[in-house]
């Protein structure tokens, strides 16, 4: 048994494929890379915003709270347990709360479930550090999007299928790099530091990662 | 928001990528905000930096949580459910024509503001609450000139309506550009219109010139 199911020991991992009460969601091993359905965790999202739907809520719990206490432990300046499941709780808080805000033409639910993630991050952090910033966090990193900027799930779904298969080819001092950048929130000058490595050439390979991500457009 | 025409400049890709991995902390986060309101390519760049973020955040090595996680989520969410909380009402902007994320910061609109002037240049500092940076509107008279300065520290400025110019070029609403210490510049506002920008600085600014070599020991940051 993987320490996740453990966890909820009433939504067993087999939990999800006996769906056949549940016919709306579908077969976590039958998800492939890209397809036209909709992701699985974007469907327990909705289910959440739509009918507060707490087994839909258990099931993102299960899978998403231990991605969440790991993004915590590997935030530099914050490897105390303590604050890890604090941001697990106020994330996973804020998922029920706010999931009817949630748009799927936006974002899928993992990337929006990172954003809340990021946001409390450095929420968290200016509270450590007892820094009392006057724009709240969310607003800070609320860049919006106009409607007809909007696209669909497909969409998003092809630039999260993009972004997956670049990163796994991303030669691994670049991947390092990136992950050092957004995972632990560290600065180029702090990455620089720790991998001893002079900042241009960090820079450079931030540049060069995000250029195969194609992630940034022509300039 | 009103019809722009889109930004010339813009925050470079690590300032970027900073921002959307949520590691560009402080007060630099304002500016790049603010840009983000006016320019359609960099939301959508921030949006896609984001998706790295989201993809290499599912790929971690999941953490088990405490035993009784779920358990206390669920009463905090029972406790929501049996006594909402009460919906925030809507803010009727003081200014509807400044950007979004800068009605906090300004919650009575402009005028009730304190401004002090230097030259034909007025400046309010904003309480953001960085302690290491200073955040500022600057607003320029139609036409005025800036004193000469170059920068101890990094400067970011953002215009937020009007337009200055200076040797690299003119700048016009949503335009972002940052200042190292080795740049000296003379902003001069456009003729026709007054110019608004929110400027952070890291360090004191160095007036160049005889009253600028005056000045300098009076120039100080104040972080609020």
């Amino acid at each position: 048994m993987s320490p996740r199911a453990s966890v909820l020991p009433f939504v067993p991992r087999s939990g999800l494929q006996s769906a056949a009460r549940r016919p709306s969601l579908p077969d976590m091993n039958q998800v492939v890379a890209f397809d036209r359905e909709t992701d699985p965790w974007t469907i327990r999202l909705q289910a959440v915003a739509r009918e507060r739907d707490r087994q839909a809520y258990a099931e993102l719990f299960r899978h998403f709270a231990p991605l969440l206490k790991s993004f915590a432990l590997s935030t530099s300046g914050m490897s105390s347990n303590a604050l890890a499941e604090e941001l697990v709780q106020e994330v996973m808080l804020k998922i029920w709360n706010r999931a009817a805000t949630f748009d799927s033409a936006k974002a899928s639910a993992t990337t929006w479930i990172y954003t809340l993630a990021r946001n409390c991050r450095i929420d968290l952090l200016r509270r450590k550090f007892r820094v009392h910033e006057e724009v709240d966090v969310d607003e800070l990193w609320d860049f919006g999007t106009d409607p007809e900027e909007l696209h669909d799930e497909l969409y998003q779904k092809r630039i999260e299928v993009d972004v997956r298969e670049s990163l796994r080819a991303l030669p691994s001092e670049q991947r390092q790099i990136i992950a050092k950048v957004y995972m632990e929130g560290k600065s180029h000058s702090e990455v620089a530091e720790e991998l001893n490595l002079p900042l241009g050439t960090v820079k450079s390979r931030i540049r060069l990662a995000m250029s195969k991500l194609k992630v940034l457009l022509q300039r | 928001m009103n019809a722009r025409t889109a930004p010339c400049f813009h925050p470079d890709q690590f300032m970027l990528s900073d921002y959307a991995a949520g590691s560009l902390q402080g007060a630099f986060a304002l500016p790049l905000a603010v840009h983000l309101e006016y320019c359609e390519q960099c939301r959508t760049e921030t949006g896609q930096l984001q998706e790295v973020g989201a993809r290499l955040f599912e790929e971690l090595d999941p953490v088990p949580v405490s035993d009784d996680a779920f358990e206390q989520v669920l009463r905090q969410i029972d406790s929501v459910e049996a006594h909402p909380l009460p919906v925030a009402p809507d803010i009727t902007p003081a200014d509807p024509s400044l950007p979004r994320v800068l009605q906090s910061l300004i919650p009575s609109g402009l005028d009730a503001l304190q401004w002090k002037r230097i030259g034909s240049l007025r400046s309010s500092r904003l309480r953001f609450g960085d302690p290491a940076r200073e955040v500022a509107l600057q607003h320029i008279s139609a036409g005025g000139k800036i004193l000469e300065h170059g920068h101890r520290g990094a400067e970011v400025t953002v215009v937020i309506n009007g337009s200055f110019s200076d040797h690299d070029g003119c700048y016009r609403a949503g335009d972002f550009l940052v200042r190292g210490p080795e740049d000296i510049h003379r902003p001069v506002a456009a003729q026709d219109a007054d110019c608004l920008c929110l400027a952070v600085l890291e360090a004191p600014i160095r007036l160049e010139g005889w009253v600028g070599r005056l000045a300098n020991p009076f120039m100080k940051i104040h972080p609020r």
